[in-house]
């Protein structure tokens, strides 16, 4: 159980913005955006690196239009509240317009995709993973490139909630402000996102022969 | 069961509002307290908790050290 965000809900340490290389670095003209929103480009450039299923190029173009945008509308950024939310909102925005551009097919096999997977998305890989291996250990079993492959292959509404959430520790309201959608939604979003994570792990596990599949 | 006493389906219910810290701390209490003794629920918790652990630390990528000159050398020709 640890959300390091109760503490100080803009810098948690699992999502720690990176500061370095700013020292050499000539100062900005607008006051406090290099403090409040220049460290947050590494987490802007996770996010949109899952948002593009790990498309390095088109996450590149995102993040710095992300930036750029939140440059020119920085005056109306309000402070005391979340840069790094109100950078993904922007970063989302620039996403879902540059996909609307490339072609709206992608969007129309998501959506039914999501319908395919939520009957299943709510039941839990628990018994399966139990009867194959101690549960205990059976999340040591992946690296680093796996689990994002795994992340990649939720549906876009899934996707974006659990990444918000789990990698970069938004709050429940924050991820509700980024993405657009009432609390509940957010919930009920996590709660099939994450146990879909977790069955896409599990029979990734089993197809690696990380363990055998369970047999009821 | 007492009155202070939740039963599984609830335990189970608020499970991720628990580990996401978005539970009041009398709640908390409540289902931690559930959780720690009971057989059905802690494997669940312990993991889920496993999973949060395992998406924390492990997609940590940083941005290319090219696309933050980039995109700071942009800023700086936006100006004021």
């Amino acid at each position: 159980m640890d959300r390091s965000s109760a503490a100080e809900p803009d810098r948690p340490d699992a999502a720690a913005p990176t500061r370095a290389s700013q020292a050499a670095e000539p100062p900005l003209p607008k006051p406090g955006f290099a403090e409040d929103a220049l460290p947050w480009l590494d987490a802007v450039y996770r996010f949109a690196l899952r948002l593009t299923a790990g498309n390095r190029s088109e996450a590149d173009d995102i993040v710095q239009d992300t930036f750029l945008r939140a440059y020119r509308h920085w005056s109306t950024f309000e402070p005391g509240t979340s840069a790094r939310a109100w950078l993904f909102t922007i970063a989302r925005n620039v996403f879902l317009r540059s996909k609307e551009r490339q072609s709206r097919v992608p969007e129309t096999l998501a959506s039914e995709l999501s319908h395919d997977v939520t009957g299943s998305a709510s039941e839990s890989v628990l018994g399966d993973v139990s009867r194959s291996n101690p549960e205990h250990r059976f999340f040591d079993s992946f690296i680093d490139r796996e689990v994002i492959r795994a992340v990649e292959q939720l549906p876009d509404d899934f996707r974006e909630v659990v990444v918000l959430s789990d990698i970069e520790g938004l709050n429940y309201a924050e991820i509700a402000a980024v993405v657009g959608v009432p609390l509940g939604t957010v919930k009920s979003r996590l709660y099939r996102g994450r146990r879909l994570l977790q069955r896409v792990l599990y029979d990734y596990a089993v197809e690696m022969g990380y363990v055998r599949r369970s047999t009821q | 069961m007492s009155r202070h006493e939740i039963s599984c389906s609830d335990a189970l219910d608020q499970l991720w509002a628990l580990l996401d810290q978005e539970i009041g701390d009398d709640d908390a209490d409540l289902v931690r307290e559930h959780i720690e003794r009971c057989s059905h629920c802690y494997p669940q918790y312990d993991f889920d908790r496993a999973y949060r652990e395992l998406l924390a630390l492990q997609c940590r990528e940083q941005a290319p050290p090219e696309l933050r000159r980039r995109i700071f050398m942009r800023l700086l020709e936006e100006g004021a």
